[in-house]
């Protein structure tokens, strides 16, 4: 019995994106990364993580794209009470699934991941400022 | 407390915003450089990076070591992030309370890894900064080399030796 997460992909993105996660969490063994390559089976990849879970185990899949082969394929599994899949994984929503706990709610982790989209602008601060340091 | 002092070259990024400050749990992070502290555009980004609920303040060292020994400090959980060896060693000696752990990170690739010896794939030092740890060391200052939380610990006296 153990939580698994996957990210799958089109092509490199899922592999790459495992690499970025852990520049900034760490080593992560229970992540594993699929990516579909041109010409390649999106079934393949579903038969592939099948293959690796149990029905004691929480699974959640990380998806590129919803509608894209990849997260089609992938739609089967969710029939399945212990599998959740993901659409629309950018590395905010990685992090944030990786690093939740266990018990977390994954609306509440799609929620903040979902806020970390949006316009940067700087805000100019004041220089030599403690104000609310205590 | 100051549970925490992290090199960093790269200050407040993902390996800090997400990764330590979770597992530190600190309420505040400073920023300790006597130069980024008088850029506002630096300080603005700073504050920018900074991961919600927690507090960011880039001090100049003087200034930095005055709040933390100020008895209300205590109280906080702080992170200091510093860039500079030089400096580093200037606030430590200042600090009337020592941070609990001491931590490089990320130094010597930013300014440039010519004239600096690789001790770690993500530290290289130059033969001053070398002598400027040893010289931390035998004031008991023992820095350790873990850029993530689940990285293993190693010693940078230890480093320095080898």
């Amino acid at each position: 019995m153990s939580r698994k997460i996957y990210f799958i992909s089109h092509n490199d993105f899922a592999k790459g994106l495992k690499r970025s996660v852990e520049m900034i969490a760490g080593k992560q063994p229970n992540v594993t990364a699929y990516g579909l390559e041109p010409g390649g089976d999106p079934n393949e990849i579903v038969r592939q993580i099948e293959a690796d879970i149990d029905t004691t185990d929480t699974v959640i899949i990380l998806g590129d794209l919803e509608g894209g082969s990849v997260c089609n394929a992938a739609l089967r599994l969710t029939v399945r009470p212990n599998v959740t899949l993901i659409a629309g994984t950018n590395l905010a929503l990685a992090l944030q699934v990786v690093l939740s706990s266990p018990e977390a709610n994954l609306d509440d982790e799609i929620e903040e991941a979902r806020k970390r989209i949006k316009k940067l602008k700087l805000k100019v601060s004041a220089v030599n400022d403690v104000e609310g340091l205590f | 407390m100051i549970k925490m002092l992290r090199i960093d070259d790269r200050l407040i990024h993902g390996q800090v915003a997400v990764t330590w400050s979770k597992q530190l749990a600190v309420n505040r992070i400073i920023v300790v450089s006597d130069s980024i502290s008088q850029d506002p555009i630096q300080v603005s980004a700073l504050k920018m990076a900074a991961p919600e609920g927690i507090k960011a303040f880039i001090l100049p060292v003087d200034k930095a070591a005055k709040m933390l020994n100020d008895p209300r400090a205590d109280r906080l959980q702080v992170l200091l992030v510093m860039n500079n060896p030089v400096e580093v060693a200037q606030l430590l000696s200042e600090l009337t309370t020592q941070p609990s752990v001491l931590d490089v990170a990320n130094y010597g690739r930013v300014a440039g890894i010519e004239g600096r010896h690789k001790i770690t794939d993500t530290v290289y030092l130059s033969d001053d900064e070398v002598t400027i740890f040893k010289t931390m060391a035998t004031k008991g200052s023992h820095f350790i080399y873990q850029p993530l939380p689940n990285d293993a610990v190693k010693s940078v006296d230890e480093l320095l030796e080898g």
